[in-house]
């Protein structure tokens, strides 16, 4: 494989594509839970780095009609609905197709729709009754010998919404079994057929369908994590099938993309064979920046505290979260989902130490939805750290950037990463200094320099750890004051630089 | 302006003292009137105190009292009907306390001393709360895992009555800090001197020269720790085998304190004996066992008194070249001032409370981190052979700091929450 050669890539940016085609193979459901995922944030900045990018004319990305609203909200402006003009780059365009006949697809959207009402009904019936247990017993009771003409009208009632809705709701899930799901294989040959000559980028190796793409293939494997640390709830033939997927589709592009150097060389290492390697190039990120609030910090604490209880409001922690002066709070910030390699385990017990040993008044934000995970929702309970550790997890890019504004620290504990966390500059950015680990995401692009500060730590040694929380919160000017000057020079790399590097011949 | 002081459940010990305190100071403000509310089946169990209380302010009126444990449903119809307005009800139960005949509801302003509310606090009056601590949140073994998981459940309804209260009073930075922060408490935390209690104690002590003690004819330290959880009894018998093994350490460990006995391995109880529940507590057990485990030969060197009469653990102490404290947390130990009342030095587990102890009696504490063993064990052994010293402010001091020392702040703020309307409540 060839690494980054400088004056390769300077001969081959001279040519760049007229149309770069973004190739994305989820299903709508799982997009609407996309926004602030990595592989999200990552093409976002690339589309509009494009933008200073003269000769590619449009970038396009396909999608069902379904799928059309939600992937403009993916992509739409900060704070912006989502129209087309109101997209990241003017080049943007989210292309609607068929999937299977407008028809079928507006029966399938009715039949869900339909479904999600009556569970809705019939949730609202169970909490209203106060358990199923509750709901079981008033049932039992349907077939008893009523006592009153009101408890007989009610039951009559119960019996009428609960029964019909039961019935209904079953009768839609059967007939949606039925109803053809969008294909992608379907969606590549026409965004084939309306994209000719089109350099399309498949930043996810296992959308095997982007392999069938006509045109030019550019794939990213960000990432084979699980080649180095251990996935829970795979099993070795999932693994293997993830990993033909992979071969498959790299094996069927033009150019390769890898963010780091680690990747290349230790996780996608032997998997490909010498003439597909030969097409990688390692494109690191650039820092992503993102805006700042024009209101005042006191403002600002009051929004963010707004925000949380409504966050709140509904969540399971709400007997305790929904009116929590949030306002007053502070803490340290670890935003990352609920992964092996992500590090909560131990991050959770050094908070515990930083609260209780060092007695610090401090809570821990995570956007990690721990309570999805037993061992860590385990630890919370057993811990007592229920109260002291607030799961934000899901919420909207504006709240997660004052949660960053306004936090003590950033800490970014993971084990490993595909390529620089954007965490680092987004939170320096934010006046909010990072505590970070030694890992090759970071040291191939921070100097020996910059990684010697104290708020650098060893992610496998809680002591480090731990001992690094407490340093950045005692000198976190001085931290701060160091990393800007850090950011400020990597930030001489931008998204047009990543987008050429990317899309040149 | 007329206050409930409510004494929630069945305390006995430090909470109790302070409950009592808090009546005299109530009582001593005429323009108040007071009325104590007890739980019912443990007014005849103080009754001797409140007796005595009673002789010093007549104005008292005591109520035993039981609390009843109401739905949401009727929480919900009642609460307009007394003029509070709650946007959202997020319990399934609550709880308001009654008396038979006026239920507290002939009073202005309710005042609960302690925050160990099993349900939350059916609002009919504003009420503050007396926060003595949020241990669990340093110590959540003392509530284990099940209270945590159970939204509904005991852990969670303290916090809401916290955080609902009209004022919470502290008698602490750290607890300050606690309920802000953690109980999240959204209207006025209010910070009022911590007393002391000790007019016993130090009549005793000088009522007696220099005694002997029983328990041990050699040197010793005394230890003064009882069967709770954050007593830090594991870490602390590490460190007492690394004083002896690393530090040469020369002197015995008597450990004095409610149930210590049931730590001596040797010690065989009756079966009938009432104390078999805490003898067979899990906790106990464990730290029985982990005697012998951990210490081995130097299990010999230490001297379970347990609980002991005043006179006892005034003749240990004045025995004692240093006095051990050792906790995770709590709201602060009166123990070492009692040392230091009888001139002698005491080693503490550094904690915020027990800082301010230091600083507001001036004792000089020599502090270690609980967590750190190899430290606990160097201070044992650096305050072995340290002189007698008498602090001579001292005495001035915890007479400065009786119940006499908290203004009239408590009952300024009480009167301007009592005469406004009532705030609208968020979440009950």
């Amino acid at each position: 494989m060839q690494e980054t050669n400088d004056e390769a890539q300077k001969t081959s940016m001279g040519s760049l594509p007229e149309t770069v085609g973004i190739w994305i193979e989820l299903d709508v459901s799982t997009l609407q839970r996309c926004h602030g995922e990595g592989v999200i944030r990552w093409l976002r900045f690339f589309i509009k780095g494009i933008d200073e990018l003269p000769a590619v004319k449009e970038v396009v990305i396909p999608c069902s009609y379904k799928a059309a609203p939600v992937m403009r909200q993916l992509f739409a402006e900060s704070g912006c609905c989502g129209d087309d003009q109101y997209l990241v780059s003017k080049k943007l365009q989210v292309k609607a197709f068929s999937f299977n006949g407008s028809s079928v697809e507006s029966l399938r959207e009715w039949l869900g729709q339909k479904i999600v009402y009556l569970e809705n009904r019939l949730d609202s019936v169970r909490e209203s009754v106060g358990s199923k247990k509750i709901l079981k017993q008033v049932f039992r009771k349907i077939f008893e010998k009523p006592r009153t003409l009101r408890l007989l009208m009610e039951r009559f009632a119960l019996s009428v919404i609960c029964i019909k809705d039961l019935a209904l709701r079953k009768l839609f899930l059967k007939l949606l079994r039925r109803v053809p799901i969008p294909r992608f294989d379907n969606l590549a040959l026409k965004a084939s057929e309306s994209f000719p000559e089109t350099s399309w980028v498949i930043i996810n190796p296992v959308w095997k369908n982007g392999a069938t793409l006509e045109g030019r293939r550019i794939v990213a494997i960000p990432d084979l994590v699980y080649r180095e640390f251990p996935l829970k709830g795979f099993i070795e033939k999932d693994l293997q099938t993830h990993t033909n997927t992979v071969c498959e589709v790299a094996t069927a592009a033009e150019k390769i993309i890898c963010f780091s150097s680690h990747v290349a060389h230790q996780q996608i290492a032997g998997l490909l064979p010498d003439h597909v390697s030969e097409k990688i190039r390692i494109v690191p990120h650039a820092p992503i920046h993102t805006g700042s609030f024009s209101d005042s910090q006191n403002d600002s604490r009051i929004q963010l505290g707004n925000e949380l209880r409504q966050f709140f409001s509904s969540e399971h922690l709400h007997r305790h979260f929904c009116d929590f002066p949030f306002e007053r709070m502070r803490y340290v910030m670890v935003s990352s989902q609920v992964r092996p390699h992500k590090n909560y385990k131990r991050i959770l017990e050094v908070y515990d130490a930083i609260l209780r040993r060092h007695r610090r008044n401090i809570k821990l934000v995570v956007t990690g939805h721990l309570d999805s995970d037993h061992e860590l929702a385990f630890f919370l309970q057993e811990k007592g750290l229920v109260f002291d550790v607030i799961q934000s997890w899901n919420v909207g890019e504006d709240l997660h950037s004052r949660l960053v504004r306004h936090a003590e620290l950033i800490v970014i504990p993971t084990l490993f990463e595909g390529g620089i966390p954007f965490g680092f500059a987004e939170s320096v950015g934010m006046g909010t200094p990072c505590a970070f680990s030694r890992i090759p995401a970071f040291t191939e692009s921070l100097t020996e320099q910059e990684l010697a500060g104290p708020e650098v730590f060893n992610p496998q040694d809680s002591g480090s750890i731990e001992r690094t929380i407490l340093h950045v919160l005692d000198h976190r000017e001085e931290v701060l004051k160091r990393q800007k000057l850090v950011v400020e020079r990597l930030s001489q790399r931008t998204w047009t630089n990543v987008a050429e590097e990317c899309l040149g011949y | 302006m007329k206050v409930a002081l409510i004494l929630p459940v069945e305390y006995s010990g430090g909470t109790f003292r302070l409950f009592l305190n808090l009546i005299r100071y109530f009582a001593s403000h005429s323009e108040l009137e007071l009325v104590v509310g007890i739980p019912d089946d443990y007014i005849n169990s103080v009754k001797v105190n409140l007796d005595k209380v009673h002789k010093e302010f007549s104005n008292i009126e005591v109520r035993g009292f039981n609390w009843r444990i109401l739905a949401a449903k009727e929480v919900e119809d009642i609460l307009p009907l007394h003029g509070v307005v709650v946007h959202r009800f997020i319990s399934k139960a609550y709880q308001v306390p009654v008396d038979g005949h006026e239920n507290f509801l002939d009073c202005n302003f309710w005042f609960i001393v302690s925050d160990r509310l099993a349900c939350p606090l059916v609002p009919l009056r504003p009420y503050g709360i007396f926060v003595t601590d949020h241990l669990q949140r340093y110590v959540p073994e003392i509530f284990g895992r099940k209270l945590f998981q159970d939204v509904d459940g005991s852990a969670w309804n303290f916090l809401r009555a916290v955080r609902n209260a009209d004022l919470a009073v502290v008698t602490s930075q750290g607890t300050a800090a606690d309920v802000e922060m953690y109980s999240g408490c959204l209207n006025m935390i209010l910070q009022i001197p911590t007393t002391i209690d000790i007019g016993q104690f130090l009549s005793v002590a000088s009522q007696c020269e220099q005694r002997g003690q029983d328990i041990t004819a050699r040197p010793h330290c005394v230890w003064v720790t009882n069967t709770s959880q954050h007593k830090n009894h594991l870490r602390m018998l590490e460190a007492i085998r690394k004083y002896f093994e690393e530090h040469n350490g020369t002197l015995d460990i008597v450990v004095t304190g409610w149930g210590t006995d049931l730590f001596n391995p040797q010690l065989v109880l009756e079966k009938d004996s009432s104390r078999q529940n805490v003898w067979g507590h899990g906790y106990v057990r464990e730290v029985r066992e982990s005697v012998k485990s951990i210490l081995g030969q130097w299990a010999a060197r230490i001297h379970w008194a347990g609980e002991v009469s005043n006179s006892e653990y005034i003749a240990i102490v004045q025995n004692s070249q240093f006095l051990v404290h050792n906790v995770l947390a709590d709201n602060g130990t009166f123990s070492v001032i009692e040392a230091a009342a009888l001139g002698r030095p005491a080693m503490s587990s550094d904690y915020p409370q027990m800082r301010q102890l230091n600083e507001q009696f001036g004792l000089g504490l020599h502090f270690f981190d609980a967590f750190d063993i190899d430290e606990t064990a160097k201070v044992m052994s650096e305050l072995e052979g340290k002189p007698i010293h008498f602090n001579s402010a001292l005495q001035e001091r915890i007479e400065k700091f009786s119940w006499h020392s908290w203004d009239e702040t408590v009952i300024t703020v009480i009167n301007s929450i009592g005469s406004a309307p009532r705030k609208e409540i968020a979440c009950l």
